[in-house]
């Protein structure tokens, strides 16, 4: 789990885009692919953002489902409503493309599908403090 | 280690190098950016296993840190599109925990595509050393590779010729500065996945007065 290593790029970002002004709320997308638990995450940055100007920000977080769609024949499907081995999904977390070495399309079974959906962290938005 | 020309020997030299380096006291990182047919691991004779801990771990052989595609990939082909290249590179540059290194040796796969350009975009500082072999083929390509990198800016120590044969020719490579030559090593072969042959090897021999010059 790399809960912390991403708290840290989290805090990092928004106090380089606030430059320097108070920080009231974060917005985060998170894909559900990384597989992260977001109280985690949530006590990580708070944490990290104490004595900066993000201290105390509130942290909001919107899950993005897991999405992949196949370019042989088109099927979009979650990868995640299917029960997939334990040691996968733990590759797949960390580096997402495993999924194309170790998953097939459920439909027609191709490997060349693209990851459209659940992965990564993203900062939607930052509320600065008036 | 780059040369856009395929078994030119880099996965040799870069793996060489780094032992090179190790046995210099140098803490040294090996990274396999070749997912394709990744092939560091069998020249320095190891497996690489999925280590995690807040991150993947790189494997350990004879004080190299090494990192490659092997821990996600296993003994399956890797059927992948440009873009699941770019972002693969990111996202194990992000999850490697490699701590402090005095050296990140970068072994590049062949091609002048999404390798180089993500090489430039998230390790700027990095420094690009061409490998070529004696073929008329070998320089061709590698002659792009050149003109590419100054295309793009990026920092480029010169170049080594691999698999030299005629040591008395004057290789030349778009005009770019001559490190050095490694000779064609017969034993070389049996040294593979042995890294104390291959520190006793002609390839680690010549490999030593390019690096002591690089050094200075």
């Amino acid at each position: 789990m790399h809960e912390w290593a991403l708290a840290e790029g989290v805090v990092g970002s928004v106090l380089g885009a606030a430059g320097g002004r108070r920080v009231a709320a974060v917005r985060l997308r998170l894909g559900e692919l990384q597989q992260i638990d977001v109280e985690v995450l949530r006590f990580a940055i708070g944490e990290l953002s104490r004595g900066t100007a993000a201290e105390g920000m509130e942290v909001e977080v919107q899950t993005e489902p897991a999405e992949f769609e196949c370019t042989s024949c088109g099927n979009r499907w979650n990868p995640l409503g299917t029960k997939i081995d334990g040691d996968i999904m733990e590759l797949i977390h960390f580096l997402p493309e495993s999924s194309k070495i170790h998953m097939r399309c459920p439909r027609c079974g191709s490997s060349d599908f693209r990851i459209s959906g659940g992965r990564g962290l993203w900062i939607e938005s930052i509320l600065i403090r008036e | 280690m780059a040369s856009g020309k395929g078994g030119v020997g880099k996965s040799v030299l870069s793996s060489v190098s780094a032992l090179l380096l190790s046995s210099l006291g140098r803490r040294v990182g090996l990274l396999d950016l070749d997912f394709y047919g990744p092939s560091v691991h069998t020249v320095l004779g190891t497996g690489v296993e999925f280590r995690e801990d807040r991150g993947i771990l790189p494997a350990e052989v004879h004080g190299v840190k090494l990192m490659s595609i092997l821990p996600f990939a296993g003994e399956s082909p890797v059927l992948w599109r440009g873009q699941d290249v770019s972002q693969a590179i990111l996202e194990l540059l992000a999850v490697t925990r490699w701590s402090e290194l005095d050296f990140l040796i970068v072994d590049m796969p062949p091609g002048t595509g999404e390798e180089i350009l993500e090489i430039r975009r998230f390790l700027p500082r990095a420094e690009f050393i061409a490998v070529v072999t004696p073929s008329k083929l070998a320089v061709g390509t590698v002659g792009r590779l050149v003109r590419a990198l100054s295309e793009l800016g990026a920092n480029f120590l010169g170049f080594v010729e691999n698999m030299s044969v005629d040591l008395r020719s004057q290789p030349d490579l778009a005009g770019a500065r001559f490190l050095g030559r490694v000779r064609f090593d017969p034993g070389l072969e049996e040294a593979i996945g042995k890294p104390d042959a291959l520190l006793r090897s002609l390839v680690a021999e010549d490999l030593r007065k390019i690096w002591s010059s690089l050094l200075i």
